[in-house]
């Protein structure tokens, strides 16, 4: 049945989750949020600014529960179905699918639930978090990752470095998913990694003899090189076709347009790559 | 000045005059303010002096005597401001402009600090205005006016009828056993209110009814005897047949057409078992202990000034279809109204409900939601808020609030003015 939801209190302090960089001001939206970031959450999402903005919306039989969860040692994923359940966002039905859901989630083994996190880090650009949770995946033990787990882990590290247009690290990433678990994809990427690391050029020599290398190793035909370079200048000319790319050029030129809107932009432009390489930085300095 | 703070303050702005009276703390009875210590002299005039080449100004009776008094005093007098006011005219003194609305305001802040000065009052809990025409415009003015006087004290605003029922009912109960009667005159009209109780076991409703009487008699022509005589015999034969329909226990008379008796007979009539009242302060009264009849849940009154029916909004809860109040009947429209925020599920409108509470049957009025970006899945806060503009008409408006930092809002405001 359609219609309307008298709302519950706003907060007029929010709570701030660093992860996803966001403001929740109301249950409804941190139902919202839990929902569709189940994978990013882990038991540290529990802590004293979750409990403390509870209390300030007056949920204190919800506290109560939480409390009793923890003490109890119940999973993150049991204090997530505690809070869903406790309020009428979702609807009884919707909460059914979301329980079973939530079942799954708890049925997977602990690599999987971080690599799932690592991915939401990844879609959500936190690139250097992604990284770590991607090298936990592959170092802690204790998780137990499957050769796929790691395989995947090692790809996606690969995907963040050929971004990052880091194509030699990139290459090296693919080579080892590839190490662990055969993969089409796996394969594809690291062609297609040797092929965009050539094209820039930057580390010509030493990116030639990796080339030949990973040519050499898994006996990869000129033909089918020939085949993908093929299809990323298909995609390129795609790229430069699109509106998001008109609109970055726009923004990175400075013809006919206000001095102060383009200098604006550029800055807005080179803070968000600063941010960016400042956390993939500190990633591999940590490494 | 001794500190003193009264539980209200009862004004009343009728269209010639002001009159004004406090409730002390504890007190359940209305002290009019007299303007002279020697003498009842409960009404104000409203008119407002300017001194000659000074910055003082002067209000009621002083304004009057001064205007008389000073050579070419009645240039720098403004006569009829509440004429003024509604007609947004404009005056001139001492070649500078005054429109109708300073000038009221200015006799109204006038008025505080003679309030302060005869009743030496600091403070009242509560300051209540009542006015015939409580207009959107009049209570926006009212509304300035209090903020400049930058008080704590609460405002309310009554119409007259209002204000004649808390009398009545703040009264002794043996004064509206049955029903009654109020009768008002001046030089635009002359009308009989009704009040009637219906009592039921734990709460009564009180209605007030209006009758206009101005075929029967004119203020303005009464000049001669024969026409007084003629207006007091149409009078009692309104009243004969009147009284057989329902039976009066108490009869109130006001405003200026009964500060001279022309209706000897119908007085005489009208007093055959029942208590008679007259007077000019009767609103002003009223308007001062109101403020206790706010406290009585066992009344609800339904009369002009007030709202009439309920509306309500359509939400769901626990999968059940139920309405969201935003408007209650019997409340004086200036406090009427409420916002409230929902999430919009799976809807492209949103139902509001009018309800009565003297007939069964719902009023369904649908607004849709077209305008706004299309997230129906819980998605979007809509703020709905409604507000009355006067007692007939309201205005219900429906804000897109975005969803929290995931969705911002897109600014959009969906308005529809609904006249009942």
């Amino acid at each position: 049945m359609g219609g309307l939801i008298l709302c519950r209190r706003k907060a007029e302090i929010p709570l701030y989750i660093e992860l996803s960089n966001i403001n929740i001001y109301s249950m409804e939206e941190l139902c919202y949020y839990l929902y569709h970031n189940i994978y990013a959450i882990n038991k540290s999402f529990f802590n004293e600014e979750l409990f403390d903005f509870l209390k300030h919306m007056e949920e204190t039989a919800l506290v109560q529960r939480l409390n009793t969860d923890i003490l109890s040692g119940k999973k993150y994923i049991s204090l997530v179905w505690t809070i869903l359940s406790c309020v009428d966002y979702y609807s009884p039905v919707e909460k059914q699918t979301i329980h079973q859901e939530l079942m799954e989630i708890m049925k997977r083994t602990p690599a999987e639930n971080r690599k799932a996190r690592a991915d939401i880090l990844r879609e959500k650009k936190k690139y250097g978090q992604a990284i770590e949770e991607y090298y936990a995946v592959i170092e802690d033990e204790t998780l137990k990752a499957s050769e796929k787990n790691i395989a995947d882990a090692w790809n996606n590290i690969g995907v963040i470095k050929a971004q990052a247009f880091f194509y030699r690290e990139a290459v090296c990433c693919f080579d080892k998913a590839i190490s662990f678990y055969e993969q089409k994809e796996y394969m594809d990427n690291l062609i297609c990694a040797l092929i965009m690391g050539e094209k820039c050029q930057e580390e010509e020599l030493d990116f030639d003899v990796l080339k030949k290398e990973m040519v050499s190793k898994y006996d990869i035909e000129d033909m089918l090189i020939r085949k993908y370079k093929r299809v990323i200048e298909q995609e390129e000319r795609e790229i430069s076709s699109h509106q998001e790319t008109e609109d970055f050029q726009n923004r990175m030129s400075g013809k006919d347009r206000d001095i102060y809107q383009y200098k604006k932009d550029v800055n807005e432009i080179i803070s968000e790559w600063k941010t960016q390489y400042r956390e993939q930085e500190k990633e591999r300095q940590s490494k | 000045m001794e500190e003193k703070r009264l539980q209200s303050i009862g004004i009343d702005l009728s269209s010639d005059f002001v009159s004004v009276a406090c409730l002390e703390a504890g007190s359940s009875l209305p002290v009019s303010m007299s303007v002279r210590a020697d003498d009842e002299k409960y009404v104000i005039p409203l008119v407002l002096y300017k001194k000659r080449n000074m910055a003082e100004w002067l209000i009621g009776d002083e304004a009057l005597f001064a205007s008389e008094n000073e050579p070419n005093g009645r240039e720098n007098l403004a006569e009829q401001l509440f004429l003024m006011y509604e007609k947004k005219e404009v005056m001139y003194i001492e070649d500078r402009e005054y429109s109708g609305e300073e000038l009221l305001k200015k006799y109204i802040l006038l008025l505080f600090d003679k309030i302060a000065v005869i009743t030496g009052f600091s403070e009242a809990e509560a300051i209540v205005f009542t006015a015939e025409k409580l207009n959107a415009g009049l209570v926006r003015t009212i509304r300035q006016i209090y903020r400049e006087l930058d008080t704590d004290s609460r405002l309310c605003l009554l119409s007259h009828t209002e204000a004649f029922a808390a009398y009545v009912l703040c009264n002794k109960k043996e004064l509206w056993a049955n029903d009654v009667s109020l009768f008002f005159m001046d030089k635009n009209k002359f009308f009989c209110q009704t009040m009637t109780v219906r009592r039921e076991k734990n709460k009564s409703t009180v209605f007030v009814e209006e009758e206009d009487l101005s075929g029967l008699a004119k203020y303005t022509r009464l000049t001669s005897e024969k026409m007084i005589q003629e207006a007091d015999e149409n009078f009692l034969q309104y009243l004969r047949e009147d009284y057989k329909t329902h039976i009066v226990s108490s009869v109130f008379f006001t405003g200026i057409g009964f500060y001279e008796n022309w209706c000897k007979k119908s007085l005489a009539e009208i007093c055959r078992k029942r208590k008679a009242f007259k007077g000019l302060n009767l609103y002003s009264d009223g308007a001062a202990v109101s403020v206790l009849l706010e406290k009585r849940t066992d009344l609800a009154l339904y009369c002009r000034g007030r709202t009439l029916v309920n509306i309500g909004v359509v939400r769901i809860e626990n999968g059940e279809e139920k309405d969201y109040l935003l408007s209650e009947a019997g409340v004086n429209w200036t406090q009427a109204g409420k916002k409230a925020e929902f999430l919009v599920d799976s809807t492209d409108c949103i139902k509001l409900v009018i309800t009565s509470p003297f007939y069964s049957g719902r009023q369904i009025l649908e607004i849709g939601l077209e305008e706004f970006p299309d997230r129906r899945d819980k998605t979007m806060f809509l703020e709905i808020s409604l507000i009355y503009e006067n007692e007939d008409n309201f205005e219900i408006a429906v804000e897109d609030k975005g969803f929290g930092d995931f969705f911002p809002s897109s600014k959009k405001i969906i308005k529809k003015r609904i006249s009942l």
